[in-house]
C-alpha cells in the first residue's frame, strides 16, 4: 500500500468525515451551480423583444452579476463537467490505436492521450489554464456585453408569455424596496403599507426576505460563493506565503531565521481581529479581494512556524544530505525534496485555516467592514440582528449557514489530521 | 532560567519596535490624510464646520503630518518652488486636485517659508523689472513646461486623439504681479502666527503655558496687520517687513540647526518620542487623550478576558478529565460531539442567540452596558452582583469557542498519559481510581494545557471586540472597533500597541508558568 491509500483508507473510517466530505461537496455545487436554482432571468422564454434564452447571457451579464466571483462561478458550471469526464477518462485504458478517424476528431484522441500520459496532475493542471484563461477572456471583454436590465417575471406575468424560470424566481441583490422582511414562507406583507407581493411576480419566499426586500434562501446560495471564494484564496496565499518563508527560515538558519520568527512573532502577538480590522481601517473601499489579502496578511505565521519545524527536523535527514551530495542547487533541494514530505501537516492546518478565514469573514460583515456589496452570510446576521423583533428567521439562516460550512470543514480537518497521524492508526 | 527571562525580555523590545512600525505605516497610508467628521456611517461629512476643523488639526498634530516622513529639509526651500505653489490659484486649466495640494503644502510648510514670502512679496511690489528678468521667471518657466502635460492628460475630453497645444506661460506682468502679492499676503497671515497647543484632558505643563502666552502676545502684535481690512497690501507689506525684520534671527539657520532640524522634526522622529514618552495622542471623535480613554475602559475588557480564560480552564479541566476517564463510553461521546460543534460555533451568531433568547425574550439578563444606572451607590457586595449579572452573558459567549478547544486538548493529554506505566503502577499500590487520575495523571497532562495560555491569549482579545459590539460593552474591543469605523487613527494606534504589548507579557508569563510547572523543561 502506498502513503496515499493508506491515509485515504484511514480517513474513510471516519463515517462522519466521510459524510462531511460529501456535505463540503455538495455545498460547492450547490453554489457552483446557484443561477440553475435561483435566478429572476427565464432559461428560455417567448417574450417578445426578448432573447430566446436570456439565462445563458445573463450568466456574464454586469448587470446580473456585477462580482467577479460570481463570473469565475458561472464560468465553472460549464467547466466543472469537463474536468469530471478528463478525470474518469484518465483512469480509464489506452484509446483504440490504428482506427482511421477524422482529423479533428484524431486531434482531440491526441490531445487527450496526451492528457492521460501525464496523469491527473496534467489533466488538473491543463484543465486550471483553461478555466482560467476563459475567465480571464471573459473578465476582459464582459464590460461590452452589458444588456439592458428587465424584470423578467413582471413582464412575462404582464404579458401572459410562457417561460421556464429556475425553481427560486429571486436575484440575490436586486433591491424591490416595496417588498420588505416578510417571514419564511410568506409572500405577505409584514410592515405595514408594503404591498404583498404577488405569487405570479415574485413566488413564495421559501426562507423568508431581508429588510431589503431580497429572498434569504438566494443570497444564502450566493453568499457560499463568497465565503468559499475568500476561504479557499486567503488559505492559498498564507500556504504560498508560509511554506515559502518557512522553507527558507528552516533551510537558511541564522539571521534570516531571526529575523523571520521575530516578524513572525510580531504578527502573531497582536490579536488577529485587532490586526484585521487595522489593516481595513486603511483601505478605503472594501472588497472581497481587499478583505483577502488582508486576511492572507496576518495569517501565515502558523502555516511558517509549522514549515521551519518541519525544515529543521528534516534538514539532518540523509535523504537531504543525499541531494546536497548530488550538487544539487539549495532551491531544488528546498522546494522539490523536504517541501512535499512537510506537507501533510501543512494541508491539515490549511483546512482548519479555511474554517478559520470563514469565520473571521463573516465576523467582519457582521461588524460591517465587508464589502457591502456581496451577499455575505455575516451580513444576513447582521441585518437579522439589527431588525431582531421582526428578523429572526434571518439570523437563523445566516447563523446556521457559517456554523454549518465552519463544522462541515473542522470535521475534515480533524479526520485528516487523525487519518495523517501514525500513532492512531488501527 | 535568569538568561532565558532577560534573553526574552530583550527579545520584546524588536517585536514590540515592528508593531509600532507597523503603525506608523497605517498611519501614514490611511487613505485620509485631512479627515473631516466622518459620520457614524463611515461618510465623509465635507462640510467643514468649526468641530470638523478642531478634529483635522487633532489628528495632523497627534501624528504631526505636517512634517516629511523621515527627513525634513525644509531650510533648503527655494523661492523657486514657493513661488510655483502660491501661483497655483493664478494658473487656469489645473486640476483642482493639483491645487489642493499645492495649498496643502505651503498649509504644512507652515512658519518655515515666512522668509520667502516675505521676499516674493516685496518683488511683486516692488522690483517687478528683476522678477521679470530674473531666474525666479526661468525657474517658473521651466516648471511650467514640466507641469503642463500632466494637466492636459488628467483634462483630456475622452476621444480626443491628439494633445491641445500646450498654453504658453503667463507674462509676468502688473495683473500678475498683483495676484501674487495679495496670494502672498494672505499666505503670511495663515503662516506667520504660531497657533497655541491645546491640551486635551488634564493640565497643561507650565512649559506648554510659557508658549501659549508668547504665542497670545504674538497674535496680538499681528492682529493689527491681519485685521485691517482697509489698508492695501503694499501697506500690510510694510508692516509685515517690519515685523520680519525684528526676528529675522529666528530663520537663520547654523549647520548644527540644519542638521537637527533634518533629523528631529519629521514624523517619524516624533511617533518614537511620544511613544518613548508613553504619549500615545489625542482621539478626534473623543476630545481627549488616547490613554485615559483606555485607562477608562481597559477594566471592563480584562474582567471580560481573564474571567472568560480563567472560566474556561475551570470548566474545561474536569470536563476533559471526565471525558478522558470515560473514553469511548456514551456519555464521553456526547460531550465530545457537542464541544466539537461549540468550538465551531461562530461567536457571532451565538452573541446574538444568547442576546436574543436571554436577553430579549426572557429577560433574564441585560443586554447592554457594564454596570446598571446607580452602580456607585450600591454596596460592595452588590456591586459584584451587578457585574456578575451583567456581565454573565457575555462572558459565556468568550468562553464557549475556547472552552471547547481547551477540553478537547486536556481529554487528548490525558488519555495519552493514562497509557503511561508510572499510572499502571500508581493503581497497582490499590489508590483509588480517583487519586490515581486527579494526582498522579492529571497533573501531568496539565503541562501541555499550560503552553495553550500563551497562543490563546491573543484569540481571546480579539474576541472581546465582537463579545463587546454585540453586548454594547464600553471596552477596549467596542472602542477600537468604534475607531475604525470613523478612521480614528490615533486611537486605533494607541490600542494596538498597548494590546500587542499586553499579549506579549502574557505569552512570556505563559512561558514562565510553563517552566515552573515543568521541572523537565530547562531553558538557556
Amino acid at each position: 500500500m502506498t502513503y496515499k491509500e493508506i491515509v485515504l483508507g484511514q480517513f474513510r473510517k471516519r463515517r462522519e468525515a466521510v459524510w462531511c466530505l460529501r456535505a463540503f461537496v455538495a455545498i460547492l455545487l450547490l453554489a457552483t451551480y446557484a443561477p440553475m436554482l435561483a435566478l429572476d432571468v427565464p432559461f428560455w422564454t417567448d417574450l417578445p423583444g426578448a432573447p430566446a434564452s436570456p439565462w445563458f447571457s445573463a450568466l456574464f451579464d454586469t448587470a446580473v452579476f456585477p462580482l467577479a466571483v460570481d463570473a469565475f462561478f458561472n464560468l465553472l458550471m460549464g467547466t466543472l463537467p469537463v474536468l469530471v469526464v478528463l478525470w474518469f477518462l484518465a483512469g480509464t485504458g489506452p484509446p483504440q490505436e490504428g482506427r482511421r478517424v477524422s482529423l479533428p476528431v484524431s486531434a482531440v484522441l491526441a490531445i487527450l492521450r496526451f492528457l492521460r500520459r501525464g496523469g491527473r496532475p496534467r489533466i488538473l493542471g491543463a484543465w486550471g489554464v483553461l478555466h482560467l484563461s476563459l475567465f480571464l477572456w471573459i473578465l476582459s471583454a464582459r464590460d461590452e456585453w452589458r444588456s439592458p436590465v428587465r424584470d423578467y417575471p413582471r413582464l412575462v406575468h404582464e404579458a401572459k408569455a410562457s417561460a421556464g424560470f429556475p425553481p427560486i424566481r429571486h436575484h440575490p441583490g436586486k433591491r424591490m424596496s416595496e417588498f420588505t422582511l416578510t417571514k419564511p414562507l410568506s409572500p405577505g406583507k409584514l410592515q405595514p403599507g408594503a404591498t404583498a407581493p404577488p405569487p405570479e411576480l415574485h413566488p413564495y419566499y421559501v426562507l423568508g426576505s431581508d429588510n431589503l426586500g431580497n429572498d434569504v434562501l438566494t443570497r444564502l446560495l450566493y453568499g457560499a460563493r463568497i465565503s468559499l471564494t475568500i476561504g479557499i484564496l486567503a488559505v492559498a496565499i498564507d500556504l504560498v506565503i508560509g511554506v515559502t518563508l518557512g522553507a527558507l527560515a528552516g533551510y537558511l538558519g541564522g539571521l534570516v531565521d531571526d529575523a523571520l520568527m521575530l516578524v513572525a512573532q510580531a504578527v502573531m502577538v497582536i490579536p488577529l481581529l485587532f490586526l484585521i480590522l487595522f489593516l481595513m481601517s486603511v483601505v478605503e473601499k472594501p472588497s472581497i479581494y481587499t478583505i483577502v489579502l488582508v486576511i492572507a496578511l496576518v495569517g501565515w505565521p502558523g502555516i511558517m512556524r509549522l514549515v521551519r519545524g518541519e525544515f529543521l527536523r528534516q534538514r539532518e535527514l540523509d535523504y537531504v544530505t543525499a541531494a546536497r551530495a548530488l550538487g544539487l542547487k539549495d532551491r531544488r533541494v528546498m522546494f522539490r525534496h523536504i517541501v512535499p514530505n512537510t506537507l501533510a501537516p501543512v494541508f491539515v492546518s490549511a483546512t482548519f485555516g479555511i474554517a478559520g478565514v470563514v469565520l473571521i469573514e463573516s465576523t467582519l460583515a457582521f461588524l460591517g467592514i465587508g464589502d457591502p456589496g456581496a451577499p455575505s452570510w455575516g451580513q444576513i446576521l447582521r441585518i437579522g440582528y439589527e431588525n431582531n423583533k421582526t428578523g429572526r428567521h434571518l439570523i437563523w439562516a445566516g447563523g446556521l449557514a457559517i456554523f454549518a460550512l465552519v463544522l462541515v470543514v473542522n470535521v475534515i480537518g480533524e479526520a485528516l489530521r487523525d487519518a495523517l497521524d501514525p500513532k492512531l492508526r488501527r | 532560567m535568569w538568561t532565558y527571562i532577560v534573553r526574552r525580555l530583550l527579545l520584546m523590545v524588536p517585536t514590540l519596535f515592528l508593531i509600532s512600525l507597523l503603525n506608523f505605516a497605517i498611519v501614514n497610508l490611511a487613505p485620509a490624510k485631512r479627515p473631516t467628521n466622518v459620520s457614524t456611517t463611515g461618510e465623509l461629512d465635507t462640510s467643514a464646520s468649526m468641530e470638523a476643523k478642531e478634529a483635522e488639526h487633532i489628528f495632523r498634530r497627534t501624528f504631526y503630518l505636517d512634517r516629511p516622513i523621515f527627513l525634513n529639509t525644509r531650510y533648503s526651500l527655494t523661492d523657486g518652488e514657493i513661488l510655483w505653489l502660491l501661483a497655483a490659484p493664478a494658473r487656469e486649466g489645473e486640476p483642482p486636485r493639483v491645487r489642493r495640494r499645492a495649498f496643502d503644502d505651503l498649509d504644512d510648510y507652515g512658519r518655515t517659508i515666512v522668509p520667502h514670502l516675505i521676499r516674493l512679496a516685496t518683488l511683486a511690489a516692488d522690483t517687478r523689472e528683476t522678477l521679470r528678468v530674473g531666474p525666479l521667471r526661468a525657474d517658473y518657466e521651466r516648471r511650467w513646461r514640466d507641469a503642463r502635460p500632466a494637466w492636459i492628460r488628467g483634462e483630456r475630453p475622452p476621444g480626443v486623439s491628439a494633445w491641445p497645444p500646450p498654453p504658453d506661460p503667463p507674462p509676468f506682468d502688473d495683473a500678475f504681479c498683483e495676484r501674487l502679492l495679495s496670494l502672498a499676503i494672505d499666505r503670511l497671515g495663515n503662516n506667520a502666527p504660531r497657533r497655541p497647543i491645546v491640551v486635551y484632558g488634564g493640565e497643561a505643563p507650565p512649559e506648554i503655558l510659557a508658549f501659549n502666552r508668547e504665542v497670545r502676545e504674538e497674535q496680538t502684535l499681528l492682529r493689527g496687520i491681519l485685521t485691517d481690512r482697509k489698508t492695501g497690501d503694499r501697506e500690510k507689506l510694510v508692516k509685515w517687513a517690519a515685523w520680519y525684520d525684528g526676528r529675522r534671527a529666528e530663520w537663520e539657520y547654523s549647520f548644527g540647526d540644519k542638521v537637527a532640524m533634518t533629523l528631529t522634526e519629521t514624523r517619524f522622529f516624533n511617533f518614537w518620542r511620544n511613544l518613548a514618552h508613553f504619549d500615545l495622542g489625542t482621539s478626534f471623535t473623543h476630545r481627549k487623550k488616547v490613554w485615559d480613554l483606555i485607562l477608562e475602559r481597559i477594566d471592563k475588557s480584562l474582567v471580560l478576558s481573564l474571567g472568560s480564560l480563567l472560566l474556561a480552564y475551570l470548566i474545561s479541566i474536569p470536563l476533559g478529565i471526565l471525558s478522558a476517564v470515560t473514553h469511548r463510553s456514551w456519555s464521553d461521546v456526547v460531550v465530545t460531539v457537542v464541544l466539537f460543534a461549540l468550538y465551531s460555533f461562530p461567536t457571532t451568531f451565538l452573541g446574538v442567540l444568547l442576546v436574543i433568547f436571554f436577553g430579549i425574550d426572557l429577560k433574564w439578563f441585560p443586554v447592554s452596558a457594564f454596570h446598571s444606572a446607580g452602580y456607585e451607590n450600591l454596596t460592595a457586595l452588590g456591586k459584584l452582583r451587578d457585574t456578575a449579572w451583567h456581565v454573565a452573558l457575555p462572558m459565556a459567549t468568550l468562553t464557549v469557542g475556547s472552552l471547547a478547544y481547551y477540553s478537547r486538548f486536556m481529554k487528548a493529554g490525558l488519555i495519552d498519559v493514562i497509557r503511561e506505566d508510572y499510572v499502571r503502577t500508581a493503581r497497582a499500590k490499590g489508590l483509588s481510581e480517583f487519586v490515581v487520575v486527579v494526582r498522579h495523571a492529571a497533573r501531568n497532562s496539565l503541562i501541555p494545557i499550560i503552553t495553550l495560555l500563551g497562543a490563546s491569549l491573543p484569540v481571546i482579545v480579539g474576541g472581546s471586540i465582537v463579545v463587546e459590539v454585540i453586548y454594547e460593552i464600553d471596552g477596549m474591543g467596542r472602542l477600537a472597533y468604534e475607531a475604525v469605523i470613523k478612521k480614528d487613527y490615533a486611537v486605533i494606534m494607541g490600542i494596538n500597541i498597548l494590546v500587542a504589548a499586553l499579549t506579549t507579557v502574557g505569552v512570556f508569563l505563559a512561558d514562565l508558568a510553563y517552566a515552573v510547572v515543568d521541572p523537565r523543561i530547562r531553558y538557556r
